[in-house]
């Protein structure tokens, strides 16, 4: 009857977002997919903002056949994500697609977590991404004679932590360095640099054998040295922000990405904190025995492989990956698009800061692509909150670090070998 | 108007107000349909749209950790769920609202935010936080009892609303146990029983994946058997072996019964083993895991799986005496090939189906050369041993798709699917010069050399029905037998 009509239904997309940028998310990703209908009048979208806390639990729904209504067509994805969601068969096969985009355009840490493991499947675009650069107080610093160069290397940053931690300045205590995190947990991405930093990696490269217990583990050994020395203190478990961090004022150095210059730098931003963005400075993650190294992360779009509009989906991605679209969106919610010609852009008024992220993308490396990756990290954070308990508890020893991980990596070995 | 009029009339419109807002809040809780994300969500717009407050939060309170956490939040009427959460020491104004309850509600100034307990029947299920702090406006006095009865009907609603998806959830599970039940008694056939039972699994648990592994005992073995996934593949796992001996992996040590809590494992219970046990024996595994979705298996269906594995146990038992019934009425128990009845029951099938594709068939039947002179001089068990022995090299000689059985007392017979004539005297001689060519050993000191002989026929060339072609080898075996024995008759070479 509609073709007869000559009039046809309207294609009706439902994108799932994570809110990267709060309760604004909506109001910017809204005033992207304008842009998009404008040039796609039969297509209209639903967008629904899911919170990272619920996305995973929404997207095994999906898996699972347990969600019935409002299936997504395109998704928001933690890159680490995608290889669980190809193995079970949720999201749909790109290779096709992406042989159409110049890969060379992209960061080539972020196509990593595109593929399947084990083979040359692609299933996601990258969207954007995040790497990890170290933030130090220049005022703190200049009142010991030091500078950025007493953060070249792992000792001597040790070192300058030595000397700047639990000072008092303005009536309050002073602390080295705050965890990157909201609370006092610490998970992989924290871990990896300093891994990787002392020459070790996660996996062995045929994935069937955990080594982050051997050589990683003189990395893994100095970064909870620096909490044995209460560099990092430890307040309590549960509390979010536990006293502040680095840029509430009252810590020295904190290993961060893009956020910062977003918000707590931001005049414009409610999350603006006026010392903090008068005196940092940025510089790359410490070099370590084995050279630099830090972690790189981010999301990829995908689409799902429910979907009644494979086509539409697809432009819709498309869309969304142009370089003007990431650098956008990545400037609103604090984070670096994937493609190289939208960091000028996003650099432009500030050119350091750019430079330090350009330096570090030549050393940051990405996490293992594995599709139980998730249960993994579970197995190594638990380790991690098992020797922070200890270190409260003045009971740690590099023997008990040992000893813990190797059951750790023993652990994983049974999980790499349950799953191909 | 007087003033006196308009603060009645200001009070009214309060009130109106008031019950509008407190009507609308319990219909929104009341729909037996809605979920508690959406209660939660329509409670939150509420306070938006309807009263105007800028932002909202609303908390789930844990009694154990004394902690406050965000469900969702509202800001300006945009809805989220919440990460955050807030610890209450004592000397923190929350732990009096929420802990002690010794306030009915903490209004923060600076914050221009109002607190409130969301309680119901005695119980603090968390907390309400409404606040005007982005127009900066405080919120009047008045509002406070229309917002403490606006969380009283929140709490009551969503203690509903929990119970009734708790209900749901034992109605799914007792659902799910009859239907998985149903299905594993459906069929007596052990490879059946096992793909209903993994397939059932995943499809109403949701499981990641299913595998299940049985004890051999005669082998000492813990053996793989099916492995069922959610993207919908079953396969077999006969390659996954383990010997059972203590501390080669958790599955051997519940079989041993080393390990006294079997049935949760580590990994963020992500991975259950469930022993199946038939009248206090185990005898096998089932493993059950959320690796890929990292999903909690719950303790809810660790419950269901344990009482169900006493079902599995015995339907895995039932076709395992299934199997062996079958075995010993298809199967002679002393050459362990199959009996004559099934044989012509089997060849009646094949038959058909070769007139049906227009392929060859072909029997052969042979006996032992003088067997009963033997039999009589050796006596039986020597004779039992030498038909044994027979009844090996045939199994050894033969191809997959073809079929023995032992015809009576010391002749066998075989059909062979699609072998022509040449095909099946190849075979023949293949049987004929194993037993005439080497020892029979009958037993570990004696051996003896034995002869046989042996007929041919083949479909359709030598006839058309099993009645004739069993006739027609017949009468090449006899052939055989009556020209000097020891030899092989075609009944080409007699017709």
């Amino acid at each position: 009857m509609d073709k007869i009509l000559g009039w046809k239904k309207p294609v009706r997309l439902h994108l799932w977002v994570m809110p990267d940028a709060g309760f604004d998310t909506r109001k910017i990703i809204e005033s992207k997919l304008k842009i998009f209908k404008k040039s796609h009048p039969g297509v209209e979208i639903s967008l629904s903002i899911i919170p990272w806390s619920q996305a995973w639990d929404r997207l095994m729904n999906l898996v699972k056949r347990e969600e019935k209504t409002d299936l997504p067509d395109v998704i928001q994805v933690g890159n680490t994500w995608t290889a669980t969601l190809a193995y079970l068969g949720a999201i749909a096969e790109l290779t096709d697609e992406v042989s159409q985009i110049n890969k060379k355009d992209y960061i080539p840490q972020s196509w990593k977590y595109c593929y399947l493991p084990g083979n040359e499947r692609i299933f996601a675009v990258p969207w954007f991404t995040d790497l990890r650069v170290l933030y130090y107080r220049r005022d703190i610093l200049k009142k010991f004679n030091l500078d950025e160069k007493n953060l070249i290397d792992w000792k001597s940053f040790e070192e300058t932590c030595r000397i700047v931690n639990g000072i008092k300045l303005n009536g309050r205590r002073h602390f080295a360095l705050s965890l990157s995190g909201q609370r006092e947990e610490i998970w992989t991405n924290d871990l990896a640099p300093w891994i990787w930093g002392s020459g070790g990696d996660f996996f062995s490269e045929d994935l069937k054998k955990a080594i982050f217990q051997q050589k990683g583990l003189e990395g893994i050994s100095f970064f909870f040295n620096l909490i044995v020395q209460r560099f990092i203190p430890l307040i309590g478990r549960d509390t979010v922000f536990p006293i502040g961090n680095f840029f509430t004022g009252n810590y020295t150095f904190q290993f961060s990405g893009m956020w910062p210059i977003h918000s707590y730098f931001n005049p414009h931003h409610s999350d603006y904190s006026p010392v903090a963005a008068k005196n940092y400075g940025v510089t790359s993650f410490p070099s370590g025995p084995a050279g630099r190294s830090t972690f790189i992360g981010g999301s990829n779009l995908v689409i799902s492989r429910f979907t009644k509009h494979f086509e539409q989906s697809w432009q819709l991605i498309a869309f969304l990956s142009r370089p003007e679209v990431q650098s956008d969106y990545a400037r609103n919610i604090g984070k670096l698009p994937c493609q190289y010609a939208a960091w000028d852009e996003l650099f432009e008024d500030h050119q350091q800061v750019g430079n330090v992220f350009r330096k570090s993308l030549q050393f940051a490396s990405a996490l293992p692509v594995i599709s139980t990756f998730g249960t993994i990290e579970k197995i190594i954070s638990d380790t991690c909150r098992k020797i922070l308990d200890v270190i409260r508890f003045h009971e740690y020893s590099n023997e008990i670090l040992k000893k813990e991980f190797g059951m750790s990596a023993k652990d994983v070995e049974h999980i790499l070998s349950l799953y191909d | 108007m007087t003033k006196k009029t308009a603060r009645i009339s200001s009070h009214f419109k309060l009130l109106r107000r008031h019950i509008s807002v407190l009507r609308e809040t319990k219909e929104n809780l009341q729909s037996s349909s809605m979920s508690l994300e959406e209660a939660l969500e329509r409670s939150l717009w509420q306070l938006f749209y309807d009263l105007g407050y800028d932002r909202a939060m609303i908390f789930f309170y844990d009694q154990e950790k004394l902690v406050l956490q965000t469900k969702q939040m509202m800001h300006l009427g945009e809805v989220l769920a919440g990460e955050e959460e807030i610890v209450l020491p004592p000397d923190n104004p929350l732990y009096e609202l929420i802990v002690d309850r010794e306030r009915d509600y903490w209004y923060e100034k600076q914050e221009y935010a109002l607190y409130l307990p969301l309680l119901n029947a005695g119980r603090t299920l968390g907390m309400l936080r409404v606040d005007n702090g982005i127009k900066k406006k405080n919120i009047p006095p008045a509002d406070y009892i229309l917002l403490a009865d606006f969380a009283n009907e929140l709490a009551a609603g969503l203690e509903k609303i929990s119970l009734l998806e708790e209900n749901h959830q034992q109605v799914k599970r007792l659902l799910t146990f009859s239907e998985i039940s149903t299905a594993i008694i459906s069929s007596l056939r052990m490879p059946e029983v096992l793909r209903l039972m993994a397939l059932s699994l995943i499809k109403n648990l949701y499981f990641d994946r299913v595998k299940l592994y049985l004890v051999d005992k005669k082998e000492g073995l813990l053996r793989g058997e099916v492995s069922a996934g959610l993207i919908g593949k079953i396969s077999r796992i006969n390659t996954e072996v383990y010997p059972l001996h203590s501390g080669i992996n958790t599955m051997v040590d519940i079989v041993l019964e080393k390990k006294l809590d079997p049935m949760y494992h580590k990994f963020k219970q992500n991975i259950v083993y469930v022993p199946l046990k038939v009248r206090r024996e185990i005898i096998g595994i089932l493993e059950v895991d959320n690796i890929l979705s990292q999903r909690k298996i719950s303790w809810d269906d660790v419950e269901l799986l344990n009482s169900f594995a006493g079902q599995v146990g015995l339907a895995i038992e039932n076709a395992r005496l299934f199997e062996e019934v079958d075995r010993l009425s298809t199967t002679d128990g002393l050459t362990r090939l199959y009996v004559f009845r099934y044989f012509k029951q089997r060849f009646n099938e094949e038959l058909a189906r070769s007139e049906r594709f227009t392929q060859k068939l072909s029997l052969i039947m042979f006996d032992i050369d003088h067997f009963k002179e033997f039999n009589d001089s050796h006596g039986h068990l020597i004779g039992d041993m030498i038909l044994v022995e027979v009844g090996k090299k045939v199994l050894q000689c033969i191809r997959k798709i073809d079929f023995a059985a032992r015809y009576g007392g010391d002749e066998f017979i075989i059909f062979l699917p699609r072998a022509s004539e040449e095909e099946a005297k190849i075979i023949a001689s293949r049987i004929f010069h194993s037993i005439r060519d080497n020892e029979i050993k009958a037993s570990p000191d004696y051996s003896l050399k034995l002869t046989v002989s042996l007929g041919i026929d083949t479909f359709p060339d030598h006839g058309k029905s099993g009645e004739e072609l069993l006739k027609r080898v017949d009468e090449a075996l006899y052939w055989a037998k009556t020209h000097g024995r020891d030899q092989m008759c075609s009944y080409s070479e007699i017709k």
